[in-house]
């Protein structure tokens, strides 16, 4: 811990009626609260802590029945469309999971949308290819799959040899996928999570064999290859919606709320920062848009 | 229980590391030490490797599974299967005899690991393995016996040591990678084809801002424009693009956090079986 001898702690401002004097009040506290968290991370834990409430308020308004809407989103409703038309062609579908570790979030979402599409197709009696490019992603691709499945009340349409490792290497990964969409034909390709060069390739790929192709990211380098090759894009903030969108649970629904109420809040600090930058552009000495940097980063 | 203990095990984890985030960082001029929960944080983070580790084994088992029952069942593509699997285990083989070199018995070191070449400073030059470079010398593994003997670094003039994995790895495979990798030129090419295509109001202006970004991005565009181009690409560039960009990650992050949270208080199960 903290030795009081080792340096002079800042003293506190007398009064807080300057930038320079609440610079001076913010250096005497981070002075002290330093032993016990990091004084440049307190901005993020604050916002983390309002975010959690408005979510947990959200939820909890969505709980007691208050109707939050969400508006139509056309990639999602897109997803039953994909499957239905690979039902009536009689081919499978392909779910990539995205090239990242399961400690990426997109990840671990995109085992949330693969358990809802197993569903359906176990529904439809649907066969679902998921190639993973990560043993522990496939492990989590097999258990989102199974659980799919019987919550269709269908638990015998979970196919084990379905749920595939192919490789590690993005590009071996990425030639085992057009592999499987030259020999197995999928009708539906739904790509759900965080892509890098191959997004492109995939997304080409499947658009040369017909499928019908849904993707889903909030990678913004890659978002424009799959605009520009699928039929519908679940883009950035949508992405992380799907599940709300599609199960329309309480707690789910509450946390978009409580997304969109904290950007709201931004976009305000957003307009108050753009003021006090443009204040601060001749201004000399220590200005109230350093304090604002300082908080906001 | 089943369902209930994975849930535990992810809040109590989740917790820590985001404390450990959070908590005071090592400065020793004012006397503030590492703190236990980054020994906690580094400890877990020790764990995973070792999970990951393990779970690559279960990636093999699906690969090995998987093809093996197509080769079984006579499968038309049984010819791909098995070269993937002989590569796969050759790899392996290969991989781990290098590691293992000091172990191997004679017979299967010749056979598996190309022998290292010492050029001494006597302009002689030995064949043999080297294990490992101790402060006396190189230890090394020569001979019909392969006998272990150590020759000093002063006696050393040079030493080549040619591995039969990294050249599998950098003559086969990284090509084959560059090669799916260049195959992006093309794909980039027809996507653009297509999504240029001036059909509506929405993609005439994607074609024109397409068309503008691209000459100003290139040195002969920029030229035949008198610098126009580059100019109009930069606005494009920092004032459209980069505010959609911006909304967006804004629009994901919020996303993240409500997921990440989520997941740590243990709210979001769908994740797992039940």
């Amino acid at each position: 811990m903290i030795d009081l001898q080792a340096a002079a702690s800042p003293p506190w401002p007398e009064t807080l009626d300057s930038a320079a004097a609440a610079w001076q009040w913010m250096d005497a506290a981070s002075w002290r609260l330093a032993p016990w968290v990091q004084p440049e991370k307190i901005p993020t834990l604050v916002a983390i802590l309002v975010f959690a409430w408005f979510m947990f308020a959200s939820q909890r308004k969505a709980k007691r029945g208050v109707e939050i809407p969400i508006r139509r989103l056309a990639g999602l409703d897109a997803l039953d469309e994909a499957i239905g038309r690979a039902t009536e062609m009689g081919r499978p579908v392909l779910y990539v999971p995205g090239t990242d570790e399961i400690k990426e979030i997109q990840t671990i979402y995109s085992m949330m949308i693969l358990r809802h599409v197993a569903r359906k197709t176990a529904e439809y009696g649907t066969p679902i290819i998921v190639p993973t490019k990560n043993a522990v992603v496939m492990a989590f691709a097999e258990e989102a799959v199974r659980q799919g499945c019987a919550d269709a009340g269908r638990p015998d349409a979970f196919v084990a040899d379905n749920i595939r490792y192919l490789s590690d290497e993005q590009f071996a990964y990425c030639a085992g996928i057009a592999g499987i969409m030259y020999r197995e034909k999928p009708a539906a390709n739904i790509y759900m999570g965080m892509f890098y060069a191959e997004a492109l390739i995939l997304a080409e790929t499947g658009f040369l064999h017909g499928a019908i192709q849904v993707a889903g990211t909030s990678r913004i380098e890659q978002l424009p290859a799959f605009v520009a090759a699928c039929d519908y894009t679940i883009m950035g903030e949508e992405y992380f919606a799907v599940t709300a969108y599609l199960t329309r649970e309480p707690s789910l629904v509450g946390t978009i709320r409580a997304g969109d109420v904290v950007k709201v809040a931004a976009i305000v600090l957003f307009v108050i920062g753009t003021w006090l930058a443009t204040g601060a552009q001749e201004a000399a000495g220590r200005t109230w848009f350093d304090v604002y940097q300082r908080v906001f980063g | 229980m089943k369902r209930e203990i994975p849930i535990l095990l992810t809040v109590i984890c989740g917790l820590l590391v985001t404390v450990a985030f959070f908590a005071p960082a090592p400065d020793d001029a004012r006397g503030i030490h590492p703190t236990v929960w980054q020994a906690i944080n580094s400890e877990l983070l020790a764990w995973a490797t070792v999970l990951v580790a393990v779970a690559f084994l279960l990636g093999i088992a699906n690969v090995v599974r998987i093809n093996l029952r197509q080769v079984a069942a006579r499968h038309p593509d049984r010819w791909y299967k098995v070269v993937l699997l002989v590569s796969m285990f050759a790899f392996l083989v290969i991989g781990l005899a290098e590691m293992h070199e000091s172990d191997l018995p004679a017979p299967l070191l010749r056979m598996l690991v190309p022998a290292d070449r010492i050029t001494l400073q006597s302009g002689g030059e030995i064949e043999g393995w080297i294990m490992e470079s101790t402060p006396v010398g190189l230890r090394v593994r020569e001979g019909e016996a392969l006998e272990e003997r150590v020759i000093p670094h002063a006696e050393v003039a040079s030493i080549v040591e040619p591995s039969l994995k990294l050249w599998i790895y950098f003559k086969i495979f990284a090509p084959l990678q560059a090669t799916m990798f260049a195959l992006l030129a093309f794909y980039v090419a027809s996507a653009t084809f297509r999504a240029f295509r001036a059909r509506s109001l929405e993609a005439t202006l994607l074609l024109v801002a397409g068309a503008v970004v691209m000459l100003g991005q290139v040195s002969l565009g920029n030229e035949w424009t008198g610098g126009v181009a580059g100019e109009v690409k930069d606005f494009l560039m920092n004032n459209f693009v980069k505010a959609a960009e911006r909304a967006i990650v804004i629009g994901a992050s919020f996303g993240v956090l409500a997921t990440g949270l989520r997941i740590v208080l243990g709210l979001e199960r769908s994740y797992l079986s039940e």
